[in-house]
């Protein structure tokens, strides 16, 4: 396990001699550090003179959303060390304005999903206290292990809830965690045990489970309400970390400083620069690019005999490699994301490559010349919007539109008739052939027109995303053309995708929404066009468009009207009203 | 070959220095870099089999231990365990080179007609005609002492059954060629042919069939005496190899689990997804009555009716090249009928940088070092 790596839990400690222990034992033990590493991602952004300034807006919206199943392990791990992972499997969002983190605001919690978190802080807190480990996490010592301690308990249940609720407890909740705990040691005769009561039900609070954004009236712009500061530091983690946030950065929301320009950017940077960026990141592209689709994926294996389990799972995982090293590692221009030839290889995808297998995941260029290049021709795109026993040039036309120009295809008619595509004796040999039969249609041209022309150049891949030349005998024409850029074959569908305006605004449109939880609407067209720009100045570098995003007035910044009257707010509450009432 | 070479090197380079590997491969082919490799799937002694047998076993299959066993001492009798049980398990471990002292009947296959290679040019009278008659003087001495044994027949006799079975359990017996200097894989009048030992498992699909794209390391550290190199043409997709002394990796000689061919060679139909076709060569009698009588139980050869010491005496009688100090023949020729799936074969970067692939010479001479 990676030296980078230590608890939260531990920096909270540091003054004390007990804590200086745990620091160093955390420093083999835990998730990565969210101090910068040398080894760690972006470079340090540099600031480049823009031509353009961010339009004036009301700000974001203020939402309630559920903490997504990667936000909570990652959360655990972070704070208590990355084998506190417990093997949940939350139920899947509701994909909204193409993103699944955006269906987490319209999430509730039936009784079957709470027996999923029930289960997954049973698993947690009787890790945390487990006395191979406890000495690790739990900072302080009972006066006797078999009895109840309100001093200990009251510590550990102070320094675990601020990390986990994202915000310091109250005292009222404090003392009710604090007195279950003694409740259940004074019971049990076992301290451990009664503390594990309480962390159990810590981890299956509200504060815990949910995201409850908070406002309050901005001071520099009357009339305005912007997110309170800890509202402020979540969103900023959950974007850039997809976690909740650390010691220092919930340190500099009570302090304020998060809420002055020098503070934030301090912050900002600080977590750019941190290792614990790249889980950040893989989660907006995993989340942008429909990788959810593999958690329900199968092939005919019949067909498709080298699709196993492994190279399903490995082929998500090519393409986040690929997206964090030439997104972080190498800072790069993200259209190159289609064209880069670099990847990573694994023994199970090497099989489907046709490539001799690694002993594990390697570094891979493929070679010039080679139809393999940018990450549509990896097996992912390919297999992910293919059927379970064929290509489907309209597949991945859709998913090409959709995922990565932001440009909706509608659902076929309901009465569709597809048994002439779908004759296995018929005389349509090659997906052309079968496409071309649905153009004749009027009814079925006016989409297909949008989706088949990309999606047939990637018809030398079959339906797992091996390479071939031929379907059925007959030679593939994999030329077409992309919104008028003609091209010959896949690696010109790459440049025309590369060069296309639709791919920067589209990643800027997710990345936004992304970063705040809630879709864009045409009232966020300027602001869009303005970090679009910015993107385009700065060289279409990914961290740098994070960091605009982080440092603009609309992610701080709440649309909200002054509530009408006292006690009567129809939305989210505001921070003092909240503090009232949730905690 | 130069270009291969400092292709090689550079890859050996990257990857001892943890870079990328394989920057030499190209994907989506088999073919690459003017090599393509293959992994054994199926061996099979090469027996020619008229549907009920009765053409070439006239007089039915051979008797197994069993069965001679209670011809020999029939339970009516009173016997001794060292005139039975002792005395016969001594003939399986050493067997007379004398004709069967008990009178027990082998039965050799009857008829011209046999499969396997011409391994000396000649038509011998013994010699066998292809079935479809268009190749005469197949030398396959052995198919006379194996012919009419269940153990070896297909589809299912016990021999068979378990050297599939370990080909997929087991590695000790991976059975690895490679093609290099290959410009066309349909025809090419000049091709190395090396093969090896490789380590690894046979890719499998769900189904528990071989598929082509696995991956095999070729064992250069204690897999060095099965390194062989030769050459060989490809003529309408057809790899024939010119003969070599080789040691093959043996599926069912698990004490020395190696078998020494004296003019090995192949015909093999070869495509980008696999090979299938026939090795042929001269096999040592003496090893091979060992590799038989002392590394497979006689509880195995019971189930397919497989007599050791008559066998022997079939391979004495039908020995056919390479005769020994005492003049007769110590060699017997032979013939496999094989299958092999495509799979990417790969070398440590000390192998590679000593000239393999392509250089399995050089690569054995290197490892010795």
């Amino acid at each position: 396990m990676s030296s980078h790596y230590k608890c939260s839990v531990s920096a909270l400690l540091r003054g004390s001699a007990l804590a200086a222990v745990s620091a160093f034992a955390l420093a083999s033990c835990s998730g990565p550090a969210a101090d910068s590493s040398p080894a760690a991602s972006a470079k340090p952004a540099v600031e480049v003179a823009s031509k353009v300034s961010e339009p004036e807006t009301d700000g974001s919206t203020k939402r309630l959303r559920l903490l997504t199943q990667d936000q909570y392990l990652n959360t655990l791990a972070y704070v208590f060390g990355p084998d506190v992972r417990p093997d949940a499997y939350f139920p899947p969002a509701q994909r909204t304005d193409g993103l699944l983190s955006l269906g987490a605001a319209k999430a509730g919690i039936t009784p079957t999903r709470m027996e999923v978190y029930q289960k997954a802080a049973v698993t947690v807190s009787a890790l945390i206290v487990d006395p191979t480990r406890r000495n690790f996490v739990i900072t302080c010592k009972p006066a006797d292990e078999k009895a109840a301690d309100r001093a200990c308990a009251s510590k550990v249940i102070t320094d675990v809830g601020r990390l986990i609720s994202r915000r310091p407890l109250t005292a009222e909740k404090r003392d009710a965690f604090v007195a279950q705990a003694n409740e259940a040691a004074t019971k049990l005769k076992d301290f451990y045990a009664g503390l594990g009561v309480a962390l159990e039900a810590m981890l299956v609070s509200p504060n815990v489970l949910f995201v409850a954004e908070r406002s309050e009236p901005d001071p520099a712009t009357p009339g305005q309400y912007r997110l309170d500061a800890y509202s402020l530091a979540t969103r900023l983690s959950l974007f850039l970390w997809n976690a909740a946030p650390d010691d220092e950065l919930l340190k500099a929301a009570q302090s304020g400083e998060i809420h002055t320009a020098k503070g934030m950017a301090k912050q900002v940077d600080r977590m750019l620069a941190s290792a614990r960026l790249d889980q950040g990141v893989r989660a907006l592209f995993d989340d942008m690019y429909g990788f959810d689709t593999f958690n329900a994926l199968s092939k005919d294996t019949s067909v498709y005999p080298t699709f196993t389990g492994q190279a399903l799972t490995d082929a998500r995982e090519e393409t986040l490699r690929v997206v964090v090293d030439h997104l972080l590692r190498q800072n790069g221009d993200y259209r190159d994301l289609f064209t880069t030839r670099e990847t990573f290889i694994s023994p199970a995808l090497a099989a489907i490559y046709r490539l001799p297998a690694p002993p594990r995941w390697t570094k891979y260029e493929f070679p010039e010349g080679s139809q393999r290049a940018g990450i549509l021709t990896h097996i992912s795109f390919l297999a992910t919007h293919s059927h379970p026993a064929r290509s489907s040039a309209t597949l991945r036309g859709k998913a090409l539109r959709e995922l990565l120009l932001c440009q909706p295809v509608p659902p076929p008619p309901a009465n569709v008739d597809f048994s002439a595509v779908e004759n296995p004796k018929g005389n349509l040999r090659t997906a052309r052939d079968r496409v071309n039969f649905h153009l004749e249609n009027p009814v079925c041209a006016g989409c297909h027109k949008i989706t088949d022309p990309m999606g047939l150049a990637l018809e030398n891949f079959d339906g797992e995303g091996r390479f071939r030349e031929t379907e059925r005998g007959a030679p593939i024409d994999v030329s077409g053309s992309l919104d008028g850029k003609a091209f010959k074959d896949v690696v010109g569908l790459g440049q025309a995708l590369h060069d296309h305006p639709a791919l920067t605004s589209c990643v800027v449109k997710r990345t936004y929404a992304y970063a705040t939880g809630a879709p864009t609407s045409n009232a966020d067209r300027p602001l869009l066009a303005y970090f679009n720009t910015r993107f385009g100045e700065q060289g279409y570098k990914m961290p740098d468009l994070m960091r605009t995003i982080a440092l603009s007035k609309s992610f701080a910044q709440i649309s909200e009207k002054a509530p009408a009257a006292p006690g009567k707010t129809a939305s989210l509450p505001s921070s003092q009203t909240a503090a009232a009432t949730s905690n | 070959m130069k270009l291969n070479v400092s292709v090689t090197l550079a890859a050996a380079c990257a990857f001892s220095a943890g870079i990328a590997f394989a920057s030499a491969a190209s994907a989506d082919e088999a073919l690459q870099d003017g090599k393509i490799g293959f992994a054994m799937t199926h061996k099979n002694w090469a027996i020619y089999q008229t549907p009920d047998g009765k053409a070439e076993c006239p007089n039915g299959l051979n008797d197994g231990p069993r069965e001679q066993f209670d011809k020999l001492y029939p339970r009516d009798k009173k016997h001794t365990y060292i005139g039975t049980q002792l005395e016969r398990e001594g003939e399986v471990w050493v067997p007379e080179k004398t004709p069967e002292t008990h009178g027990l009947p082998f039965y050799e296959p009857q008829g011209k007609i046999g499969i396997g290679l011409d391994l000396d040019g000649k038509a011998g009278p013994e010699d066998f005609t292809s079935p479809d008659g268009k190749v005469a003087g197949i030398d396959n001495q052995i198919s006379r002492a194996f012919g009419c044994v269940a153990s070896y027949r297909g589809p299912d006799g016990s021999y068979r059954h378990f050297v599939q079975s370990y080909m997929q359990q087991y590695k000790y017996n991976r059975f690895l060629l490679e093609i290099s200097g290959v410009d066309d894989l349909a025809n090419d009048q000049d091709v190395t042919v090396t093969i090896y030992r490789g380590l690894d498992a046979l890719l499998l699909d769900s189904a528990g069939n071989f598929i082509a794209g696995g991956t095999q390391r070729a064992d250069h550290r204690w897999g060095k005496e099965f390194i062989k190199s030769t050459k060989g043409k490809i003529i309408d997709g057809v790899l024939t190899t010119q003969p070599i002394d080789v040691y093959i990796p043996e599926t069912l000689a698990r004490g020395a689990p190696k078998q020494f061919v004296r003019d090995w060679r192949v015909e093999l139909r070869v495509t980008d997804d696999g090979a299938e076709g026939l090795m042929g060569g001269y096999l040592d009698i003496e090893r091979l009555q060992n590799n038989l009588a002392q590394n497979w139980a006689t509880h195995f050869r019971s189930y397919g009716q497989e007599s050791i010491p008559s066998e022997y005496r079939s391979f004495i009688r039908n020995a056919d090249a390479y005769p020994g100090e005492d003049g007769k023949n110590a060699f017997i020729s032979s013939a496999w009928q094989i299958k092999f799936k495509q799979a990417f074969i790969t070398h440590p970067p000390q192998a590679v940088a000593a000239g393999a692939p392509g250089n399995a010479e050089a690569a054995s001479a290197a490892s010795r070092e």
